[in-house]
């Protein structure tokens, strides 16, 4: 439901699903889902369209990016519960991470997010729910490898 | 032989095809005969594709190469030698019917069926600017096999509505050289 509910008090609202959130979090920091923001990448040369140089005498620099990494409280789902079969492999390797509309705030933007040593992708946004004044984002990140 | 060719191939065959798509309209917004141009994606990876359930812009066209085959000698003590590259481009349409027209004019331009696209496309050098054709190498298409094919082949329940607009040309792409592929130019 969207909209304002009487009685119903979002911050404490947050404080729980925060609190549950971090119940499930890894306890190991390193561990923890950290998110990373897009950077420009300046080449002296030719690059392609992933910024990668074509001439091994291409040096590349990259700038801070407009923010440092940041981490916020989430929960993350694996979204490979049923890992898609197809005639050359099996594919699936992606996560859902949900959350709430301030910490949604801190992070939009993102480039990937490293999580357990892996870095997954931003890829899309899945149907938002929401409590009362409260919403509630889930984000598709997919598997890139190791980070 | 150029240094790092199986890059050069990627890139010049996608500079080819983007051409070949923009001189028939399809890079236009809207293109006309469809809703949305084509996103032309050449880093593309089929996995994320599926695990991120689906292309994030319809009408995108992605480009691979495959597994690169050893070289083989074309002409005994003469030094020709040539690599057939598997190449695939994956369409996701925005209907099925636009995806089926991509494909073939794609397969078109490979074959050198519309317009006045050759078979023959040179093997560009992308480390200079502009980039020149590399004086040791050809890309042709020869041999090309441009195929569309069907590619809703996964299992049942994870048949998305996407993948019914997803079709595929495969393509093989030989590189005809002369000497070794040690070049570091």
């Amino acid at each position: 439901m969207a909209g304002p509910i009487p009685g119903f008090d979002p911050d404490q609202f947050r404080d729980a699903i925060r609190f549950a959130m971090t119940m499930g979090a890894p306890n190991d920091a390193d561990q923890q889902a950290t998110f990373y923001f897009p950077k420009t990448r300046t080449a002296t040369g030719p690059v392609d369209s992933t910024g990668v140089p074509y001439a091994p005498t291409t040096t590349v620099t990259e700038d801070a990016g407009p923010k440092d990494p940041v981490k916020v409280t989430c929960s993350i789902e694996d979204a490979a519960g049923n890992p898609t079969e197809t005639g050359i492999g099996t594919f699936g390797q992606a996560i859902v991470v949900t959350l709430l509309d301030e910490d949604y705030a801190t992070v939009v933007g993102f480039e990937f997010v490293a999580y357990q040593g892996l870095r997954y992708d931003f890829s899309r946004e899945l149907l938002a729910g929401g409590l009362g004044v409260v919403a509630v984002h889930h984000l598709l990140c997919v598997g890139e490898g190791s980070r | 032989m150029i240094r790092w060719p199986t890059r050069a191939l990627k890139a010049s065959v996608g500079l080819h095809v983007v051409t070949g798509l923009t001189s028939l309209g399809w890079m236009t917004d809207p293109p006309g005969f469809a809703q949305n141009p084509i996103h032309f994606d050449d880093d593309h990876d089929v996995e994320k594709i599926v695990a991120g359930g689906g292309p994030q812009v319809v009408n995108t066209v992605g480009l691979t190469v495959g597994d690169v085959p050893d070289a083989a000698a074309q002409e005994l003590g003469g030094g020709l030698s040539s690599i057939n590259y598997p190449v695939f481009f994956d369409i996701y349409g925005e209907d099925r019917s636009t995806a089926l027209n991509i494909g073939d004019d794609i397969v078109g331009i490979l074959q050198g069926a519309v317009l006045s696209t050759s078979r023959y496309i040179p093997l560009y050098d992308f480390s200079l600017t502009p980039a020149p054709p590399a004086s040791s190498a050809l890309l042709t298409d020869q041999t090309c096999e441009a195929r569309l094919i069907e590619a809703k082949w996964a299992s049942g329940t994870q048949q998305a509505e996407w993948r019914r607009r997803w079709r595929i040309v495969t393509f093989t792409a030989t590189v005809y050289f002369v000497g070794g592929t040690g070049d570091t130019s």
